[in-house]
Order: structure tokens, then sequence, then C-alpha cells
């Protein structure tokens, strides 16, 4: 197990090479998602007024 | 702009140091990075001021157009800043203790790079007209279409016992490409700005 | 298939219908290919263990790469043929480029301090991806740039395809520039010998690492979609 984290002593390069690159791009979708909620309710909410 | 320089590049022997064969390999490269700066300068109110009088819109109207508006605000431009620089090369040689045996190749890989980066601003200053920020975005924009220039114009300049090498040929062919493209992509950019203004 | 697309309704349809599968394809690829990279598939003789950087440095790398070109190819329809949704494909593909181009870098440094013994070096591939990354940056400025948010379209699809021809030149000049003044480079580009045990992660993550920048940018392209047209909405009088 704990060979597997070392990686042959390379480990404190390898993962986080993995863990930026998974961070940014979960981050990136995430932010992309959430723009495009947000986005489609504010056009729902304009379509179909609540009232006042 | 050029006293500025002057004054950069005399200063530059004291932070190194004066021996001479650290001053000599930078030397060539030192005035490369004057060259590079000069023909940026001022950029970002290259078209400001017509775009400000309305004359762009008449020039876009005339038999002239906007693009050889362009290339005639790029010839004024290397005229007042990279042409004064030229001349004072030798000078500038001199100081950085630069072999004079290397001045021929210097002065004709400078003559050429220097046209290529005044049209490598006219665009960059085209394509940023009436942006915030103008001068910051300007930079940005330029950097990564003078790194070729730059490459090649260093080494061409830095080339032992000729003037004329390959790396000079290919700084020439990226001047005869961007003398084609230039006031085109000028031209392109400078016509939103003028279509679009209507304040 | 273009002209099919410049409608954003129909565009929507049939991007909301490939999402999911696109999706789910990105999510088996991307787990597969982890699973193989990490654990089964051998280390190098050479570089031992750290040449499993390469499963997501060279999707990043092809990437950033693929969506410069993409970025260039919708500047060509927006300024040449004026395609109303090739605007909002460039905006939305040139930050999840740029992201790719800067873990390129990232990767690169992290693989190259025990490579080299160097966080960087001026190695002609590396370079060329610095500037790729300041070209996704300008893009991304000017097409920001301006008080009025649609005046930036224009410029920075000009820009785009100024820099599409750009990019091979760089690349040329670079590698040119890199062999004259380090003869002596000792980098084995794209990677060790390409055996089965790792091209197959390698390709899987490529595949995965396409699927997901195709999501990202439907994602995208849909917020912006929505977004112009509630700006055209507000500014509708009486609204």
């Amino acid at each position: 197990m704990m060979s597997f984290f070392e990686m042959g002593g390379y480990g404190s390069f390898i993962w986080p090479s993995y863990g930026i690159t998974f961070a940014a791009l979960i981050w990136l979708f995430f932010s992309s998602w959430q723009r495009a909620k947000k986005a489609a309710k504010e056009l729902q909410d304009m379509d179909s007024p609540k009232p006042d | 702009m050029l006293g500025f320089f002057i004054i950069i590049i005399a200063l530059f022997p004291l932070a190194i140091g004066p021996k001479a064969a650290t001053l000599q390999t930078l030397g060539v490269p030192m005035i490369w990075i004057a060259a590079l700066l000069s023909s940026l300068a001022g950029f970002d109110r290259l078209f400001a001021q017509d775009v400000r009088d309305g004359w762009l819109d008449q020039i876009a109207l005339s038999r002239l157009g906007l693009g050889w508006y362009a290339v005639a605000k790029a010839v004024a431009h290397w005229l007042t800043s990279s042409f004064p620089l030229l001349i004072i090369t030798p000078v500038l040689a001199l100081m950085l203790d630069i072999a004079t045996a290397q001045l021929p190749a210097l002065m004709v890989a400078l003559l050429i790079g220097s046209m290529a980066l005044t049209l490598l601003g006219v665009i960059g200053a085209a394509l940023a007209e009436g942006a915030r920020r103008g001068g910051a975005l300007m930079a940005i924009l330029v950097l990564p279409l003078a790194v070729p220039v730059l490459i090649f114009g260093a080494l061409a300049a830095a080339t032992k016992d000729a003037i004329v090498s390959p790396h000079l040929m290919l700084l020439g062919a990226m001047l005869a490409l961007l003398m084609a493209m230039a006031p085109l992509v000028a031209a392109a950019a400078l016509k939103i700005g003028e279509t679009e203004s209507g304040i | 298939m273009f002209d099919y697309l410049a409608n954003p309704s129909r565009f929507l349809r049939l991007s909301n219908r490939l999402f999911m599968p696109i999706g789910v394809i990105t999510c088996i690829c991307l787990a597969y290919g982890l699973y193989l990279g990490l654990f089964a598939s051998p280390a190098d003789y050479q570089q031992g263990d750290t040449v499993r950087i390469i499963y997501i440095h060279v999707p990043a790398a092809w990437l950033a790469l693929f969506g410069y070109v993409g970025l260039g190819l919708c500047g060509l329809f927006y300024v040449v043929w004026r395609h109303p949704l090739a605007d909002i494909a460039a905006r939305a593909i040139a930050p999840v480029g740029a992201v790719f181009a800067l873990l390129t870098l990232i990767t690169g440094a992290l693989w190259g301090k025990p490579m080299w013994g160097a966080w960087w070096v001026w190695d002609a591939r590396l370079t060329s991806m610095l500037i790729l990354f300041f070209f996704y940056l300008g893009v991304i400025a000017l097409a920001n740039g301006f008080d009025r948010p649609e005046r930036g379209s224009r410029p920075a699809a000009l820009l785009a395809m100024v820099g599409v021809i750009n990019v091979p030149i760089v690349k040329f000049s670079v590698d040119w520039w890199n062999t004259l003044h380090q003869p002596a480079s000792l980098l084995r580009s794209g990677g060790p010998a390409v055996d089965s045990s790792m091209l197959t992660p390698l390709l899987l993550m490529l595949v995965g690492a396409h699927g997901y920048f195709i999501i990202v940018v439907i994602l995208r392209m849909r917020a912006l979609l929505a977004e112009r047209r509630l700006t055209a909405l507000r500014l509708r009088p009486g609204a």
C-alpha cells in the first residue's frame, strides 16, 4: 500500500500532478455547470415572472 | 523614449560588472530588447486621437482606405521610434563592447526586425483600439506574436563573419508575411471600432 | 452541418441530447484510463513511476493545442461567414483551452523536476506551450476588454486567426532556437516506447479528455446563450 503512494520515490511529483489537474478540471466543470444553471433559472424567472 | 534606452544601456554594464565576456554575450540581446520596446512605444495611443476626432471614419469612407492608413501609421511610427535607435546603435555597440565586425549583421537584422515589430505593434494597436487598459492589453497581444521575430532577429544579429544568414532570410520572410497581413488585419480591426463607436 | 447548427435553439436541443451520452463515455474512459495509468501499467525502466504523469500531461497538451485550433476556426467562421454561434463557441472554448495549457505547463514542470533536475527548461515544447498560454490569455483579455461586452468579439476572432498562423511559426522558431542553443538536449519527447500497456491508458485518457472538453464547452455555451438572451430581454422596453 505504502509503495503505491511512494510511487518509487516520485510520489511527491506524481500526486500533485494528478491532484492539481483533477482539482482544476473539477472546479472548471462545476463552475461552468453552476453558471449554466444560474442563467437558465434567471431566464425561467423572466419568462414566468413571479408575482411581486 | 530613446533617451530612456540610452540611459538604461549606459547603466547596464554598471549592474553587470565590467568583465568583458559577460557584457559581450548580453550586448546584442540588450539592443534587441530596446528595439522591441521602442517598436511598441506609444502604440496604445496610435489610433486613439484619430478615432476621437472622427478622422478614422473619414478615412474609412475615402478612397485611401484603412489598410493604407495603417501602413502610413506604421511608417511614421518606425521613423520616429525605431529609426533613431538604429542610428544610435553603433554608439551603443561601443558602450556594450560589441565587436565592430559584428555591427553590419546587427544593423541589418535590427533594420528588418524593427520593421516587423512595428507592423506587429500596429496589429496589436488596431485590435486593442477602444479597449480598457489598452497598454497592458497590447503587451499581452503582441508578446506571443513577437517571439519568432525576437528569436530569429537575435540569431541573425549574432551571426559571425557574414551579414546574410539563414536566420536573416527567415526574418525577411516574416517581414514579408507581415507586410501582407498587417494592413488587412489592422483595417479589419479598425473597421469594427469605426462602425461601432458612433458615440 | 454548421448552417444547421446556426440556430441557437437547435444547437441547444442537439447538445442536450448528446450531453449525457458523452458524459458517460467520458467518465468511463477517464476512470478506466486512470486505473490503468496509476495501477495496472508498468513503470518505465528508465523514468520509473514518473512516466505516469504523461497520462495527464499528453492529453492536456493535445487539448490545449486542439482548443486553440478550434478557437482559430471559430474566429474564421465569425469574421468571414458571421456564423452566429461562432463567437459563443470561441468564448466558451478559450478558458477551457487556457486551463489545459496551464495544466500542461504545471505537469510538465512536475515531470521535469525529477527527470531533468529543473522545474523549468527552455525546451522547445514547453516554451511553445508557454507562448500558447499567453495567446489564450490575450484572446480572453481582448474579448472581455471592452466596456461593451460584445465589442470584443470580432477583435478576439481576428487575433485567434492570426494566432493560428503564428503557433506553427512559434513552434518552428523555438525548435530552431532550442537546437542551436542547447545541443545537448536530453528531452525524450512524447514519452517512452509506445508499448500497448502504456498506449491503452494514454488513448483512454485522450478520449476522456476530449469528451470532458466537449462537455464543458457545451455547458459554457449554454450559459453564454442564456446570458445573452437575458441581456436582450432586459434591454427590451417595458421588460
